[in-house]
């Protein structure tokens, strides 16, 4: 690690205009950014402490759930609101990382995280178009195990880690920022041939919170190798109404299959809930998925948790 | 009872060796290798030198070029000419604080000039590939000569082919396959730390070592040093798993502290400890074996090649190997049997002892096939080996007639208990049930020191070689001489002693200590009880002291209850139960623990661990990457002690510390195999594997 400024700020002005000097970051809990700088793979000169700010709401009322973008990842998943109304919320927050993190790790640093992708990650200088544009993309020649099957480029194939995420596109959730206000699937953007930016926020932007609308019954699914401190290989978040075992309305997303939250952009309305016919509607979302030879297996992977996740009881926090 | 180290660990009062401090003391940061195979053209430490706080920037030509190592002296204190693996020491950064020290390090830099590399034991082997060493039987201690082969480290075989190939041809059923285990890592806790002052000649260290006379040993024979001038002090370490045992950066920090006149301190990063320390050999192994009609084994032929990475010399048996491979079908009786385990150099990182060294790798080949073979001959699995375990009094496929032979009822035990309680499989998901059985055989006769010396109160003190790696054996001491002298344990301390105050102690590891303690202690009680508690007592053990230890051997048999999405291909191991074999028990907790722990081992090696290795190169970096267990992944465990066994000294112990760890591998994947028919023959068994194998199987 080499020298690096630090500010602690005491309110959103100050942070704003601190995080707008070139070379500054913000830091909230740090369980992200720390590694990051550890490993040199972002080096910036000036870290901006938000953690001060009160932006730690949990609020929910008649028009939905608020999250500030300080908000605990434990606190979030432990509201007994969240839990009842926003399953899919309270259960990708819990299937992620491990307890201590998520005692320290915020809402906004969450989705700001950056990929898991190991030569991006690498303990030495690998060709990582993410890392240093231009230099090549070592995955893709490589261990692309867990690669995406949608939205990759030629310079780069690797996948968005936050788990809240998926489940925040599923429930159609909006991100507000200093600058805008913006739906959660547009807040990461694929990787063209700029693969160093993860997201659309420019420099200095940074995430007061979260909105999102009164949900449906949800629920989170998450497919991996091991019990906790670990990422998906796939998952999805489910937002569904149904009736008579037939869905009325339904939303799903998918996470570990791209750059970003991956929308299930099928309309799944009328659709009983039986595996053939969950299968037969969803697959033409997947006509368009690209894979690598390494990550072809996640196609069939993530049918089939989509259709686990409608089929199992929706709604309920539970094992999964 | 508590264990003595509890509360110093809970309360992080404990002191490790990264924890020490000493008065003058500088630090210490590798230059590693960034290629496979290489000639170092040009080391550039112009700029490392001009940063704040560095003292000095060594390379090889500045350090003994003695070569050093356990059993073979293989390994050069730091690479000369060239470079053999990616992570070798090519360089060192004394300097004020850590800091400046790896800032400088990565400063060095180094030009190589590449050179062809064999970075997996088949490459190495090949007729006409690339030399790792160009004459690895100069080395002292080779165990190899230049007719054996190309890059070998070693080659063991044990047993005839050719009766092997007669009793195969008249077989019923035979299966001949192959089975792989990838690169794993001890996982031990605490990085790898050297504390060095070398003042006067006189040389002290403090080192993540568990074994500090040997490395006394090994470090004068390096250094042309008299042992007598190096002086190894006691230490708590931080998790062992048989990763500390090797002299390690010890050499090149003696070297360094007597270049700068200074104490210097080596904590490496864990990262370093992943990549370049003594990871665990993986395998590829190929077992033919045949039974008759009635499901009696005829022959077995069992080839294991693993990959030794660049240098042997962190292997401390003579022949360089891993005794677990040569006894893999000691269990059974396999009339005609031939072993042949070979270890090859490789450009890869130096591969070392992990908790039964070869056995869990060996095991999971022979008791996956023993299952294969069951299903090829139509038999149930538990009973072609109840139809295959000795009885006592009939010699083992090595020919020693054990003093009992518990197999079976281990097995039984097992399968009963197993069976009562089924556990409870998720709706959709199938089931499967999967046993192996594992023998360990005794470490030999007991050689150690301790002694015995009255403190304040009427109190006793005992002076142990060993230092407490974290399995308890501080605790057991204390248990088990205060049951020998009939007093209250909590008048007994136990210390560990610098390598000055005792003799003599091969150090913790071959699941000795408790053996080797056990003798130690009983002797050192009556010699005090006869000079009436007054007096300092000493014991030594040394080789030929003690009858060879008697045939004595311990079974563990272990069933494990999977659940499989034949969906996503996930495996959810539910349970696994263990059957060990036992005599007394000093300590039931720490027994407890070390059964419950090589379970919950043997799960991670089934189905979680691998180093991702790829051209040489470990992917996995972090224990992120390298996944080990974590608690909410655990199978319920649960022991049946199959007790009343006849173990050694009087009191009347068996090992358990390399037991548990072993079987479960193949009990694992022989359930997976009974829940899905697919057979997974390479760990780990990932989701994908068994999703593609369970694809492949419906396809046909
Ligand atoms: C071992 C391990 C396992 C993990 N497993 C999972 C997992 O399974 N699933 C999962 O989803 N995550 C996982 N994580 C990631 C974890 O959730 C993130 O580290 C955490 O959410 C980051 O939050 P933080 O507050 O600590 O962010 P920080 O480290 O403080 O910041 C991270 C990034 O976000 C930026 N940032 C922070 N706050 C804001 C803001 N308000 N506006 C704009 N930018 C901001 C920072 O500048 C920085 O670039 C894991 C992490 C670790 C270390
Ligand atoms: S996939 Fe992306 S992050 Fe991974 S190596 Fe390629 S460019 Fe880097």
């Amino acid at each position: 690690m080499r020298d690096v400024g630090y500010l602690r700020v005491g309110d959103t002005a100050e942070a704003l205009t601190a995080a707008a000097r070139p070379g500054a970051r913000l830091i909230a809990g740090g369980t992200e950014l720390v590694n990051l700088l550890k490993e040199r793979i972002e080096q910036p000169d000036l870290l901006v402490d938000i953690s001060r700010l009160p932006l730690t709401d949990i609020t929910v009322g008649p028009d939905g759930l608020h999250l500030g973008a300080l908000a605990r990842m434990s606190d979030v998943a432990a509201h007994p609101e969240v839990r009842s109304g926003y399953p899919a919320i309270a259960q990708a927050l819990e299937l992620s990382a491990s307890p201590q993190l998520r005692n320290m790790a915020t809402m906004g640093g969450n989705l700001m995280q950056r990929t898991r992708c190991p030569y991006f990650r690498a303990d030495h200088d690998l060709p990582c178009n993410k890392r240093r544009p231009g230099s090549g993309c070592s995955a893709i020649d490589g261990d692309h195990r867990a690669a995406a099957i949608f939205g990759a480029s030629e310079s780069c194939v690797a996948t968005h880690p936050s788990d809240l995420a998926v489940a925040l596109v599923a429930l159609d959730a909006q991100v507000r920022t200093t600058a805008r206000t913006l739906p959660a699937r547009d807040l990461h953007r694929l990787p063209g041939d700029q693969p160093h930016r993860d997201t659309v926020l420019d420099h200095g932007e940074m995430i007061l919170g979260i909105d999102v609308p009164v949900s449906p019954p949800s629920a989170y699914l998450k497919v991996r190798e091991r019990g906790s401190y670990e990422f998906a290989l796939v998952s999805v978040a489910v937002a569904a109404e149904t009736s008579g075992g037939v869905i009325r309305t339904a939303r799903a997303a998918l996470g570990g299959v791209a750059p970003k939250p991956w929308p299930l952009d099928v309309d799944l309305a009328g659709v009983p809930l039986r595996r053939d016919e969950l299968r037969a509607a969803i697959a033409p979302a997947f006509a368009a998925a690209r894979p690598l030879p390494g990550s072809e297996f996640k196609i069939e992977l993530a049918q089939r948790a989509v259709v686990r996740a409608l089929t199992k009881p929706i709604g309920l926090m539970g094992e999964t | 009872m508590s264990r003595l180290d509890a509360w110093a660990k809970a309360s992080g009062e404990a002191r490790y060796v990264a924890d020490m401090v000493l008065p003058g003391m500088l630090h210490v940061a590798l230059v590693r290798s960034a290629v496979q195979h290489g000639r170092v053209r040009r080391v550039d430490s112009e700029q490392a030198r001009a940063v704040e706080g560095v003292v000095g920037v060594f390379t090889a030509d500045d350090v003994n070029r003695n070569t050093y190592g356990r059993s073979v002296r293989d390994i050069p204190i730091l690479a000369g000419e060239k470079v053999r693996f990616v992570g070798e020491r090519v360089a060192v950064v004394v300097a004020e604080s850590r800091r400046a020290a790896e800032a400088a390090a990565a400063l060095v830099e180094v030009e190589y000039d590449d050179l062809p590399a064999v970075t997996s034991a088949e490459e190495a082997i090949a007729q006409g590939a690339p030399l790792v060493h160009d004459a690895p039987w100069e080395y002292a201690g080779a165990a190899i000569s230049q007719e054996d082969g190309h890059n070998l480290q070693s080659r063991v075989t044990e047993g005839s082919l050719t009766e092997v190939e007669a009793a195969l041809g008249g077989a019923e059923h035979v299966v001949d396959r192959t089975y792989s285990t990838s690169s794993g890592h001890q996982g031990y806790l605490e990085p790898q730390a050297c504390v060095a002052s070398v003042e006067d000649g006189r040389v002290r260290l403090w080192v993540t070592n568990k074994s500090p006379y040997r490395l006394r040993t090994q470090l004068a024979d390096c250094l042309g040093l008299d042992p007598a001038s190096i002086e190894i002090e006691p230490v708590l370490l931080g998790g062992d798993f048989g990763g500390k045992g090797s002299p390690m950066d010890a050499p090149l920090c003696v070297e360094l502290s007597r270049l700068v006149g200074r104490p210097v301190k080596l904590v490496l990063r864990y990262v370093e400890d992943l990549t370049a320390t003594n990871p665990r050999h993986p395998a590829r192994i190929h077992v033919r074996v045949g039974c008759d009609r009635e499901g009696r084994l005829t022959g077995m032929a069992l080839r294991a090649l693993l990959n030794g990475g660049a240098y042997g010399g962190f292997k401390p048996l003579a022949d360089v190997n891993l005794h677990g491979i040569e006894d893999c079908a000691m269990a059974y009786r396999v009339p005609a049997l031939f072993v042949e385990s070979t270890i090859a150099y490789t450009n890869t990182v130096p591969r070392g002892h992990m908790r039964s060294p070869g056995a869990p790798q060996a095991i999971f080949a022979v008791e996956s096939a023993l299952d294969e073979l069951a299903a090829e001959a139509g038999l149930d699995p538990v009973d072609l080996r109840r139809r295959n375990l000795p009885r006592t009094g009939e010699p083992s496929s090595h020919g020693t007639t054990w003093l009992e032979a518990r197999g079976l009822e281990t097995l039984e035990a097992a399968v009963k208990h197993a069976r009562t309680e089924q556990p409870e499989v998720p709706p959709g998901w199938r089931h499967g049930e999967g046993v192996a059985v594992y023998v360990r055989g005794l470490p030999g006769p007991p050689v150690t020191s301790v002694r015995l010396v009255p403190a304040p109160e009427g109190r006793v003190r005992v002076e142990v070689p060993i230092p407490e790696t974290g399995t308890g054996s501080h605790t057991m001491v204390r248990n088990r001489l205060a049951a020998e002298l009939g007093i209250d344990p909590e008048q007994v301390e136990v210390v560990q002693v610098s390598t000055e105050e005792l003799p003599i102690d091969p150090g913790v590891g071959g699941s000795r200590v408790t053996v080797g303690m056990s003798e130690a202690l009983g002797r050192a009680a009556e010699a005090w009880r006869r000079g009436g508690g007054d007096e300092p007592v000493a014991v030594e053990l040394r080789p030929g002291d003690s009858a060879a230890s008697a045939p004595v051997v311990c079974y563990c048999a272990q069933v494990a209850q999977v659940a499989v999405d034949p969906v996503t291909g996930q495996v959810k191991v539910l349970e696994v139960l263990s059957s060990v074999d036992v005599g007394d028990i000093i300590n039931p907790a720490a027994h407890q623990m070390q059964i419950d722990g090589g379970a919950v081992m043997g799960y991670g090696f089934a189905c979680l661990e691998d180093l991702f290795e790829e051209d040489g190169q470990f992917w996995a970096a972090n224990l992120g990457e390298f996944k080990i267990p974590s608690t909410n992944d655990l199978p319920r465990l649960r022991t049946v002690l199959v007790e009343g066994g006849q173990g050694v000294t009087s009191a009347n112990v068996k090992p358990v510390g390399e037991l548990a760890n072993v079987p479960t591998a193949a009990a694992i994947a022989n359930a997976v195999a009974a829940a899905t028919g697919c057979r997974i023959r390479d760990l780990p068994i990932t989701s994908e594997k068994v999703f593609w194998a369970i694809e492949e199987e419906s396809a046909r």
